[in-house]
């Protein structure tokens, strides 16, 4: 498989003196999940907005789809990456959903005769047909974010990246959400970039880049981030439950797999039990 | 704050709502200037007629517009008693101790009562059945020709519009803010005067702070996107010129030629 994103030697530090990106490389399969953890303040929303042009890298390369960002090529990044921020209201433009949908399309100049169909198709895709002629202010946190995603999916990209886009929704609304952005990456081939403190949400994604203090401090497989429990609460993070249990559990002696299944874990416990 | 009439969307499903939002600010224009040609009540009667009829087509309440006319009240009974002392021509139709109260005087008032009076009534109705985004690319369209003289007119529309929609949240933001600091201990309602402000100034620093972060996210949200400033971009929402639209032109172009014609013959 072909990379997606490759980062080498990212370098990057706003006005103050230390590094917010402190020498990062690293690689994103095309057509994979990805999520990015570590605690406030390490730089992950920094990598997000580099990754997109909207900050301009000081020193280390971005390769996107094979293609070099830099400042002159940043029309032809945008028609391959899009993003998904935090705040639903911050990035709702039009003043309908419908509208919104539009905007992008707008941007790209297509044909004015292919917009409806494509505005369409995307509204149902997130479910919010019913809604494309209302207002942002009528609409949930959760609804909200399901329009930027059907607008960032409009614009017909290979990548998208989630920048927390659930932190400031309540749980049905992250559900939502979590289970849209699993179901675009097994339906269509679109890489997912997903940063995010949702624990559930890093185990659903196939590789996870841990990330602390402006460094790549670990990568795999979540399996692989989670077994190092005392590496992952060093830098402030959480891990599953399952996972807590099941190392807590191999370290009295107890044989159970790296699973996040928590029903596969109640029938090793009691398979064990039963040997005893 | 909800019951001033001036400038608020009504949304109805009328003839008049339906009309292309350029030829509405047109007719509004049109309209302006025939009130101010000088022909007396004549003039006044033809386009009262015209603007009952379309109030009547565009479905708003009568009670509506006078809700708009209502602040004015004050100011028309102020110019009736300038009035009254400065113009001395006509017939004297009252005399009071030493004053005399002149024909003119009333005339004249009562010429300003209609100008005013018509002319809130058609700039109520331009607002009340055009949505303020319809009303935006209304002016961009009529005012695309000063691009050519360098005059950023879509970036102007898109700040517009972008105002527009950052309004109601930016209302919400405010009540929010007011709640956390009431509930802190602010007290907006009551207090001396440098009490009050120096509550408000607790309300307007953090929506500041807020607007300016909310800017910068919508800036990024943008770029991302595609948005390149003064950059070619196709525009979605069209405008379209119908036959009701010609109608209304001509009904307007045909009071305002009418009318000079009445003061030059």
């Amino acid at each position: 498989m072909s990379k997606a994103i490759e980062v080498k030697n990212l370098k990057y530090r706003y006005s103050d003196d230390s590094l917010t990106i402190d020498d990062i490389s690293f690689s994103i399969e095309k057509g994979s999940y990805t999520t990015i953890i570590g605690h406030n303040g390490s730089g992950k929303s920094t990598i997000a907005k580099l990754l997109l042009g909207l900050l301009e890298k000081q020193s280390g390369s971005i390769l996107i789809d094979g293609i070099e960002l830099n400042y002159e090529n940043l029309d032809q990044i945008r028609n391959k990456i899009g993003i998904v921020f935090q705040n639903p209201d911050n990035q709702f433009i039009g003043s309908t959903v419908r509208d919104d949908i539009a905007f992008g399309l707008e941007n790209h100049c297509v044909e004015r005769e292919k917009m409806d169909p494509i505005i369409e198709s995307f509204a149902k895709k997130v479910n919010m047909t019913d809604f494309l002629e209302s207002e942002p202010t009528k609409l949930s946190g959760g609804q909200k974010q399901r329009v930027a995603i059907a607008s960032v999916l409009a614009m017909d990209l290979k990548i998208i990246v989630f920048d927390e886009a659930t932190s400031m929704l309540d749980p049905t609304g992250k559900r939502e959400i979590n289970r849209l952005i699993k179901e675009l990456h097994e339906e269509n081939e679109i890489t997912i970039i997903s940063i995010t403190h949702d624990i559930e949400e890093v185990a659903q994604s196939d590789n996870v880049l841990v990330i602390d203090n402006g460094r790549l401090a670990m990568s795999g497989s979540p399996e692989k981030v989670f077994s190092k429990e005392k590496v992952m609460v060093k830098m402030k993070l959480d891990i599953p439950f399952v996972y807590k249990l099941g190392n807590s559990l191999r370290a009295k002696g107890v044989k159970v797999s790296n699973t996040l299944d928590l029903e596969r874990m109640a029938d090793e416990v009691c398979q064990y039990i039963l040997k005893k | 704050m909800n019951n001033i009439a001036l400038g608020k969307y009504i949304p109805l499903n009328s003839f008049v709502h339906k009309l292309d939002p350029r030829t509405k600010i047109i007719a509004m224009m049109f309209l302006l200037v025939a009130i101010f040609i000088p022909v007396g009540f004549t003039g006044y009667g033809i386009i009262g007629v015209f603007l009952i009829i379309a109030l009547i087509l565009s479905k708003l309440s009568f009670s509506f517009v006078w809700q708009s006319f209502k602040p004015t009240l004050f100011m028309l009974v102020f110019l009736l008693a300038i009035n009254m002392f400065i113009i001395k021509t006509g017939d004297i139709l009252l005399t009071i101790g030493t004053f005399n109260l002149y024909s003119g005087a009333v005339i004249q008032t009562v010429y300003i009562v209609l100008r005013l009076l018509l002319m809130i009534v058609i700039t109520t109705m331009l607002t009340a059945t055009t949505k303020p985004l319809d009303l935006t690319m209304g002016l961009e369209d009529l005012l695309s020709p000063l691009a050519k003289l360098n005059v950023p007119t879509h970036d102007i529309a898109m700040m517009i519009s972008l105002a527009l929609r950052f309004i109601p949240t930016l209302l919400e933001e405010a009540q929010r803010i007011l709640k956390a600091q009431a509930s802190r201990g602010v007290d907006m309602e009551s207090g001396s005067f440098k009490e009050k402000i120096q509550a408000i100034l607790s309300l307007i620093v953090p929506l500041f702070v807020s607007s300016f972060q909310k800017a910068d996210d919508l800036a990024d949200a943008m770029e991302a996107r595609g948005y390149v400033v003064g950059a070619k971009r196709v525009r979605y929402k069209q405008l379209k010129f119908t036959f009701s639209d010609f109608i209304t032109l001509v009904a307007v172009i045909g009071i305002l030629v009418g009318l000079i014609l009445l003061k030059v013959l």
